[in-house]
Formats: C-alpha cells, structure tokens, sequence
C-alpha cells in the first residue's frame, strides 16, 4: 500500500487540512493535520468524534449529513481533485478516513 | 422473530444473543449520556448481529479510523430481545444510514426508567465477551 499525501480544501478552495493517508479497499485511511482548519469545523469533528467514541450511534444521521454539506474535495499529490464522501475524522487521536466520489474526479491538465 | 425496520416500533423477542452492546455492560456503560436522554424516545445504543464478534467487525468497518471505538468494542455485552424485556427494557429498530442494525435500548418511562437499580437489572442479562484481535481470542462470561 503507498502512502499518499492529500489537501483537503472546502467549497471555497480554502485549505482546511493535510493527510497522509493509504488506501484500503476504497477507503483512505491515515493521519490528519488539522493546524489549518477553522476553529467552527474542529468543533463539528470534535463532536462527532465523540458521538462515535462513546457509541451514541442514534445521533449519526444528523452530524453525518452536516459533514455531508461541507462537501470537502482533495488534492492529491498528482495534482487531481476529487469530491470526497465518509468523511470521518478524530481530532484527539489525529486519524481520518474517507472515500472518492466515483465519476467526480477532474485531472491536472494533460499536454 | 419479527423485525420492522422502522425507527419507532418494537420489535419481538429472540432466544439467540444476538443483541451487542459495545464496551459490556457494567452498570457504567449502559448508563443514559446527557444527549442520549434527550432522544424521543431517550435510550443506549445496541447492534444486532449473529455474534459479538460480528457486530465488532461491522464496528471496525463502519469506523476504520476511530480507534478509540475499536478498542471498546473488544468488549461486548451481548444479550435477547426477551432477556431485555425481562429486565423490564424494550428495544426499538433505529437504524441509520451507517448502520442499518442500530437498534435503541429504551425503558418504558424513559430517563426516569433508566435509575441505577433498573441499569443493575438490565446489565444483568448481558453476557460479556472480550475479544483479543490480535490472538484472535474470545472470553464470555456472565457476571451478577
């Protein structure tokens, strides 16, 4: 498995986080660095982190489709750019998963 | 056994453990959180699976990074439908998009319900297993 780098940006293209992240079976997985992401963003990770850390699963939904809305793309270290989806991330322990949006992918340009 | 599916209605009993609870059941565990006894109805939050070891690995797949969360599902309390309700608990289908077995643990009077002498009662009827992953080790045992 290679460990690639990825900048998360939000819909502003605004740089929110970096990661090192390796892919597993369609989900990337690895460390977060969140020294760039707005205090209002930590907060919702926070709290979802602690949603999932105390296993209080009946108040998914609701902070999964907040997450949803941030709707946040990466840049990998190719240079393509892609929407991102599951996005999961532990502020405490630095951790991040997340998938790509088949068919929402766009290339650096090619010559 | 019947199951609806649908958040709000309650479900028949079951003679097969097949009701999890991450991280046991010691009366701490399945104590309401403060945002928890906020729910309609308020309740803790059970996985149904064939195994505990299952529901730990639906666990680890639904939640690939959140390590916290894998190491309290290394102890699972597992229990019925008919067991719960014994303890004088019920269970409702909750499912959510990430976990289609979510299922709440609720009590028919709601936060009051869910005292220390009633949480007593109900961790009574769990069955604790702990599962060493990297020995691939399991322990039931049922403690009073």
């Amino acid at each position: 498995m290679m460990s690639q780098r990825v900048t998360l940006i939000d819909k502003g293209q605004q740089v929110v986080a970096t990661a090192q992240v390796v892919e597993q079976d369609g989900t990337f997985i690895g460390r977060i660095d969140l020294r760039l992401m707005p205090l209002p963003l930590q907060r919702l990770f926070e709290e979802y982190e602690e949603i999932v850390k105390t296993h209080m699963f009946s108040l998914l939904d609701a902070i999964e489709a907040q997450i949803e809305t941030l709707h946040l793309k990466g840049v990998f270290e190719d240079g393509h750019e892609a929407t991102l989806t599951d996005m999961q991330i532990y502020p405490s322990t630095k951790k991040v998963s997340f998938q790509v949006v088949q068919g929402v992918i766009s290339r650096p340009d090619s010559i | 056994m019947r199951r609806t599916g649908g958040e709000g209605k309650q479900v028949a009993g079951t003679t097969v453990e097949d009701m999890h609870r991450i991280g046991g059941s010691r009366e701490e565990n399945p104590h309401l959180k403060p945002r928890e006894a906020t729910l309609k109805p308020p309740g803790i939050s059970l996985l149904h699976a064939p195994s505990p070891r299952e529901a730990a690995r639906q666990i680890r797949e639904a939640f690939p990074a959140a390590d916290e969360l894998h190491a309290a599902a290394q102890v699972i309390g597992s229990t019925t439908v008919e067991k719960i309700q014994s303890a004088g608990f019920d269970l409702i289908p909750n499912p959510t998009k990430r976990l289609p077995n979510h299922y709440r643990l609720i009590h028919p009077d709601g936060v009051a319900g869910c005292n220390d002498e009633n949480l007593v009662r109900l961790s009574a009827v769990f069955t604790e297993t702990s599962q060493d992953t990297q020995y691939d080790v399991t322990t039931r045992h049922a403690y009073r």
